[in-house]
């Protein structure tokens, strides 16, 4: 039955290929934007979950590093030129930076403690944004981003359509990224942190270095959705560095399964569904998200993804850790 | 048995606030030497074994092992020259499988932990080990059982495996043997007898014929302090450790 | 110097107000080991029950009174049917407390509206007195000496008191305090809805200063967090220091520097958790 992995692959390939093709072919731009912001969403929840579900490190200021991408890639692309390779090279790098400082400082602490410290570094971010008006725009922010400018490349990601197509080409990459960090030994490092760190330190791994690694990389990550995020969006402000953006990031990770890719994803597709939805018919989005939060913890806390895994095992999108049987792949 | 000894300690003190739980604490093993740390509740043994492997620091004195002075180390620098624990409470990785516990003891020591982009279906060189310790242990069939499922006694089982996976050098086993039952018991000393004989080995035991299953010498703790270390008849004798135990051990050694 | 001593006033007063609001925080913490963030919708919908009974009853001290025992309500209401049931689950009381911190504040939006509301001040409180030659808002006196008060009651109620005892054993170990036969589960009730209690009071007489507004609570809480950490979490005199401080910094940092004094607030707490993970008088948990 060795023909059965490869069966999956194709399989895995096909869903990516219509995943890129069908939504631009078919759907209206509405739909199509709303598609866009899922998979940037997607790649967010993700960044959250190798820091939470995988390491057990509860971060509640994520959006800093979605917000210090976008600001970067604004800024850039207002101010010196419009190229997507230096832009994204800027903003990651700048985000990256930032992850370094804040994770010297955060990595001594754990628990509520941890959560505390980094909701308050972001809020530290957030107040730079919101007060230094002459750089950040303040409270207005900085509109009027243009679409990237994918030169030397012969595309453009200018309309709805194509602008999906890009996107949708980086979660592929991002997520092809993250399925195999989290399967590669760094990736159970990681979970060995978040089942046991006495029992880490004293199988010899230096647990402090393994956090800040991690740290930084799902920050890089969280970059990449924000600086997707404010070419779609076309302009930045503080709420991309706000607690509610965190929260928001929070909420599809729980929501859909922390520790599992998928739940990430299927997290963020309910939340951006809920969220533009449900805007249509009332104004009382906060409350929604207040209500989906508490029914989640009371009924669901392994997320929404486990309990469907439950319920139809035979529907399952993840593959069980590969080298369970005697013959690893 | 010649040579430096595995592990010096010298002068050791801890103590939490007015409470001094270590007391100028003189202990040295040699290598290959197997050593029974016994002493009353309270005595400081646990306490004795987590600042020699870095998880509480020392307040003064000095610990060496195999030549390296030890005592300001962080625990994993500690343990990638060669040192390896157990817990008196299990401390496992409980929503993890058998065999990703093994494998995450595999390769505590080895750069392949950093590794993040091959997967680790493809690291041969910690499957086919892990897979040879499940053998060796028995423990095959449960590969994929989740730890927290596995019974009291197995996971104490899994908490000496894990020490072993590390091919540590010196290793400290706090109390190996505590809740299990008599077959579990006898299990658990055949493995530890059949542990290659160069590996230096200090034990906190309550069961007495565990102990002396196990070990050549016997260090007695006492509040702290370490009142005397000899072989079985020489602590038997001892004057201290009669008054102390109320002649209870020292009968017991007696018997046996 | 009559500039410095009103800032000084304005700063006293608004650590008094801080306290006020933190003190539940903390002990909630201390028992309960969770930061309930729901501790903000208190402070807010607290002032706004309290303006709506001022409106109907033209008291103060009504106002004052609905506000305490409408929170005290709700907040015994999450305790003991939501948070009970997650007892040691950290992460599911924090994301639980979240989400009752948006469903309230948006409920409050829809019913209140966004424009900003305050409270007047009680008649008597509403002019200036004299002491030294200068002129002080009767007000922020009359906040500083209820700040003191409380400050002293809870104190003496803590260290005088049986209930006092048994609040802090429950808090030191809530184990050992079980096994020697306090009623653990009615001490955290009782604690639980003090705090929300006494932080809806804080609303109403924080109504006069800063008022009511949307995200206030958000604002509230984010302030009461960083005194709570930085106090130590379960430390009375911690919340009590960490409010003064907290005050000072922020009141001076607005007369300084209008443009940062948000975020100087977050870089002090974030420094002290630096040096101190357990913040200024807490303790290793």
């Amino acid at each position: 039955m060795t023909w059965l992995p490869w069966v999956r692959r194709v399989g895995w390939a096909g869903l990516a290929a219509l995943l890129l093709l069908v939504p631009p072919l078919v759907l209206p731009s509405f739909y199509v934007n709303l598609a866009t912001k899922v998979l940037i969403f997607a790649i967010l929840a993700m960044s959250l979950d190798l820091l939470l579900g995988y390491t057990g490190l509860w971060s509640f200021g994520h959006a800093a590093f979605f917000g210090v991408a976008a600001y970067a890639v604004g800024l850039f692309t207002l101010r010196v030129q419009n190229n997507f390779a230096l832009a994204i090279l800027v903003s990651l790098g700048a985000t990256a930076l930032v992850a370094a400082v804040f994770g010297l400082l955060v990595l001594r602490t754990r628990g509520v403690y941890f959560m505390m410290l980094t909701l308050a570094l972001a809020q530290v971010l957030w107040g730079v944004a919101f007060k230094w008006r002459s750089v950040t725009g303040g409270d207005d922010g900085l509109p009027a981003i243009p679409r990237p400018d994918l030169s030397p490349l012969p595309f453009k990601a200018v309309t709805s359509a194509d602008f999906y197509v890009l996107t949708a080409v980086v979660f592929i990459l991002v997520t092809v990224l993250m399925f195999l960090i989290t399967r590669s030994p760094f990736g159970h490092s990681l979970e060995g942190i978040r089942e046991n760190e006495v029992r880490m330190s004293a199988l010899g791994y230096n647990v402090w270095l393994h956090g800040y690694l991690v740290y930084i990389l799902s920050a890089v990550f969280a970059g990449v959705a924000g600086l997707l995020f404010v070419y779609y969006n076309g302009i930045v402000s503080p709420t991309d560095l706000s607690v509610v953006r965190s929260a928001e990031a929070l909420l599809m990770v729980v929501l859909g399964g922390g520790g599992t890719l998928f739940g990430p994803i299927f997290g963020a597709l309910v939340v951006v569904l809920l969220q533009n939805l449900v805007g249509i018919y009332t104004e009382r989005w906060l409350t929604i998200l207040g209500l989906v939060y508490v029914l989640t913890v009371l009924f669901a806390p392994r997320g929404i993804y486990d309990a469907i895994r439950r319920r139809f095992p035979l529907a399952r999108l993840q593959p069980r850790a590969r080298y369970a049987s005697s013959h690893p792949e | 048995m010649s040579g430096a000894p595995t592990l010096s300690i010298e002068a050791l003190n801890k103590s939490f606030g007015a409470l001094r739980v270590l007391v100028d604490v003189d202990l040295s093993v040699a290598a290959g030497e197997r050593r029974v740390l016994i002493g009353p509740n309270g005595a400081g043994k646990t306490t004795l074994f987590n600042v020699v492997t870095g998880l509480l620091a020392a307040d003064s004195g000095s610990i060496t092992m195999l030549g390296h002075d030890i005592t300001r180390l962080p625990t994993h620098r500690r343990v990638s020259l060669g040192l390896a624990r157990t817990f008196q409470i299990t401390a496992l990785f409980p929503n993890l499988t058998l065999r990703r516990n093994l494998l995450l003891a595999l390769q505590g020591c080895s750069r392949t932990k950093f590794s993040m982009l091959r997967p680790m279906s493809a690291q041969a060189q910690l499957l086919g080990p892990a897979e040879e310790l499940l053998e060796q242990w028995d423990m095959a069939d449960q590969r994929d059982a989740l730890v927290k499922e596995l019974s009291y006694g197995e996971q104490r089982q899994v908490e000496i495996l894990l020490a072993i996976a590390q091919r540590p050098k010196l290793l400290l086993l706090d109390e190996p043997t505590a809740g299990l039952s008599p077959a579990e018991t006898a299990r658990v000393v055949e493995v530890i007898r059949a542990l290659p004989r160069e590996l230096t080995m200090l034990l906190i035991e309550h069961d007495m014929d565990v102990a002396f299953q196990l070990a050549d010498t016997i260090s007695v703790l006492h509040m702290g302090q370490v009142l005397v270390t000899g072989d079985r008849q020489t602590v038997q004798l001892d004057q201290r450790v009669r008054e102390i135990y109320l002649g209870q051990v020292a009968e017991k050694l007696a018997l046996s | 110097m009559t500039i410095l001593t009103i800032q000084g006033l304005n700063a006293l007063s608004y650590g008094m107000l801080l306290f006020l609001l933190s003190v539940g925080m903390t002990l909630t913490f201390g028992l309960l080991r969770i930061v309930n963030l729901t501790h903000g919708t208190y402070y807010l919908v607290g002032g706004y029950v309290g303006l709506a009974v001022l409106g109907l009853t033209r008291s103060f001290l009504a106002g004052l009174l609905a506000a305490g025992l409408a929170m005290g309500a709700l907040g015994l209401c999450t305790e003991r049917w939501l948070f009970r049931r997650y007892a040691g689950n950290e992460p599911a009381q924090v994301l639980l407390s979240l989400g009752l911190l948006f469903l309230f504040g948006d409920l409050a939006l829809g019913v209140w509206g966004g424009s900003p509301r305050t409270i007047p001040a009680p008649e008597g409180l509403q002019g200036a007195v004299e002491i030294g030659g200068q002129f002080f808002p009767a007000y922020r006196l009359a906040l500083v000496a209820i700040g003191l008060v409380v400050a002293l009651l809870l104190w003496l109620l803590l260290e005088r008191t049986k209930l006092g005892v048994m609040v802090r054993a429950a808090v030191d170990d809530a184990d050992l305090a079980q096994a020697m036969r306090v009623n653990v589960p009615l001490v955290m009730t009782g604690v639980f809805t003090f705090g929300a209690l006494l932080a809806g009071v804080a609303g109403v007489l924080g109504g006069p200063l800063i008022g009511m507004y949307p995200g206030g609570d958000f604002d509230v809480l984010l302030l009461a967090t960083v005194i709570v950490i930085l106090g130590g979490m379960g430390s009375l005199r911690g919340a009590f220091v960490g409010a003064l401080l907290i005050g000072l910094i922020d009141t001076l940092g607005r007369s300084s520097f209008p443009e940062f004094s948000l975020f100087a607030i977050f870089a002090p707490m974030a420094l002290i958790l630096v040096i101190r993970p357990t913040g200024l008088f807490g303790r290793r948990t």
